[in-house]
Order: structure tokens, then C-alpha cells, then sequence
């Protein structure tokens, strides 16, 4: 499994908000665990996927220089299931950002219907450099967003 | 992936706390891509050690009446990164258990350095279906690293070898 829970950036405006989408499929490895005979996304990888979108928003909003590692969470409520064939819409909306990190809130849903939501989230800078190859993040922000294509291939 | 983020219970008081243990392996499959040039473990996946450990101690306590999922989590604190090769050591307190839910507070270590923790995790109890019961009674078992034997009795340490 590679640790990527989002496949689309739908939507951002740097410093401001994003919208990423992730679908759900039964073949996802977690499912055969979690549970038996029960598949359901875990909680905890949706808060995975809010994390990631919200520092692919962090990478984006600090010129692609930093990205962000999460140091704290509040007050998460998971209300629904999220299952296999669901499209899982995620939007997160940063509400302050400062020399060491960003404050956000964010909630993901499936159609008009929330499942999960956080209303405070922070996360803390990290040099892209020291976790990530610059161009690659960039090349899979852009193929992400959609903005150009993946190793120049036009698909 | 496998979804078990225990390896072995060390401790448990029924009612009161569950203390796991998860090793954490360069050759996890989250390594994969988070990230690149530095393993990092996902902070989501401590809270998911966290939050099993403590469904086990309550499915135990309770002995398997009902599957906790968990509703609601708040104030989660990270305070450094988990690496490949380090032994976190888990911690669920129970806070209160009842008919409806349950509370948890958690702690994360390594090497007795407090890496992450959860002021506060609530659990839905959800009846499980007869038909199911064997299998999540399964799953229990194989997470507890064999403090539990197969009918799901509590071993000690002495008698582990025998009953394997």
C-alpha cells in the first residue's frame, strides 16, 4: 500500500481553502481488517487524507518550500460510515498561518451528506528537501491538481 | 496493509487500563511514500494504536458484549516524529465504560519519552451480530500477541508457552 489517501485537489486558493476527493474501493488493503465481514474506511485514515490535502495546501501557500507534519488535533467527530464506492470530498479551510504552522478545520463528506469533521487541526512546517524530492512533490502536486501532466505524459 | 496496530498486550487491568506494544519497521507498507527520503510514521496511525488498544481493553472488560468504533477524539498532541525501529508503547485509561460508550484517554511512548497523546477518545458500543461474533472474538485474540489462548481467558506470562 502507498500511503496516498487523496487522488484529486478539485479546488485551493493558496493560504485560504482546498477541495481533494479520494474514493473509496474494496480493494483497498485496510478493508480486510477493518472490519471482517464489515468494510469500512478507518477514521483515522480520513484524518490521514485532511492531513495530506492540507499539506499539499501548506506546500502550495509557502511557494513549495515547506510541507506540513500534524502536531495536533481537536475535537473530531465521525458520524457516518464511509464505504466502499463512496466518493470521499474533503475540504479543508486554514484559519491562521504563522511562522511555525497552520490552524485549520476541515470536514470530509460523500455527496451532501458530513461524515467527519475537525475543527481544529494544526500542523507544523517541514522542509520539503528533508522528507521529499522537490521536483517529484511538485510534478505530483501539479499531476494532482491537474495543472500539467505526470513526467510530461499527455493522457 | 494489515489493519492490527498491536503486537503484544504486556499489561491489562479489566475496567481500568490496557498497555500494548507496536514495533514500528522499516518494512512497513506506510513507509512506502511517506516519506521519500525520511520514514516517518503517519500521526493518524499512533491514534489508531491508540484507539485499539483501548476497544480491546474494553472489549475485554466486557467480555466481547459489544464492538467499540469511535465517535469522537479530541485534543490529540504530537510532540515528535515515531521512526522505523523504535517500540512504542501504548497506553488506553479507561475513563468510564457504559451501556452506550466509553471513554478513553491514551499515551503513546518511546524509550519512556511521551511521543503522542489523546486528552480524550469516545467509543460508540455497537452490538454485534451473533453470526459475526466469532470473527471480531478472532480478531481480539490475534491482536493481543497471545494474552489471550483461543477461548479468549487471560494467560500469564508463565503458562504462555504451554497453551501455544
Amino acid at each position: 500500500m502507498r500511503f496516498l489517501l487523496l487522488d484529486r485537489i478539485l479546488e485551493y486558493q493558496k493560504g485560504r481553502f482546498a477541495i481533494g476527493s479520494k474514493d473509496v474501493t474494496m480493494s483497498e488493503d485496510f478493508l480486510a481488517d477493518h472490519f471482517p465481514r464489515f468494510p469500512v474506511m478507518p477514521g483515522v485514515l480520513q484524518l490521514e487524507a485532511i492531513s495530506q490535502l492540507a499539506s499539499w495546501l501548506v506546500f502550495a501557500s509557502k511557494d513549495f518550500k515547506v510541507k506540513g507534519t500534524l502536531s495536533g488535533l481537536g475535537n473530531i467527530k465521525f458520524k457516518d460510515f464511509v464505504k466502499p464506492g463512496d466518493q470521499l470530498i474533503i475540504e479543508v479551510t486554514f484559519e491562521s498561518m504563522d511562522s511555525e504552522g497552520v490552524t485549520f478545520k476541515a470536514h470530509a463528506r460523500v455527496k451532501d451528506k458530513i461524515k467527519t469533521t475537525m475543527s481544529s487541526g494544526r500542523l507544523s512546517y517541514i522542509d520539503v528537501e528533508q522528507i521529499e524530492d522537490l521536483e517529484d512533490a511538485k510534478e505530483y502536486f501539479y499531476y494532482l491538481t491537474g495543472e500539467k501532466p505526470w513526467g510530461g505524459y499527455s493522457l | 496493509m494489515r489493519f492490527y496496530l498491536i503486537d503484544k498486550v504486556i499489561h491489562f487491568e479489566a475496567g481500568k487500563r490496557g498497555v500494548g506494544i507496536k514495533n514500528v519497521t522499516l518494512a512497513e507498507e506506510f513507509f512506502i511514500k511517506h516519506y521519500d527520503r525520511t520514514p516517518l510514521m503517519p500521526e493518524p496511525l499512533i491514534i489508531e494504536a491508540l484507539a485499539q488498544i483501548g476497544g480491546w481493553t474494553i472489549a475485554v472488560s466486557t467480555h466481547y458484549r459489544y464492538v467499540a468504533i469511535m465517535l469522537r477524539i479530541d485534543n490529540v498532541r504530537f510532540y515528535r516524529y515515531v521512526r522505523p525501529g523504535d517500540q512504542l508503547v501504548l497506553q488506553a485509561t479507561i475513563l468510564s465504560i457504559s451501556e452506550n460508550g466509553s471513554l478513553i484517554e491514551g499515551r503513546a511512548e518511546v524509550n519512556g519519552e511521551v511521543v503522542a497523546s489523546i486528552g480524550r477518545l469516545m467509543y460508540g458500543n455497537y452490538q454485534v451480530p451473533d453470526h459475526l461474533k466469532v470473527f471480531i472474538k478472532k480478531g481480539y485474540i490475534y491482536a493481543s500477541g497471545g494474552f489471550l489462548d483461543r477461548e479468549g481467558n487471560e494467560v500469564h506470562q508463565g503458562t504462555l508457552r504451554n497453551t501455544l
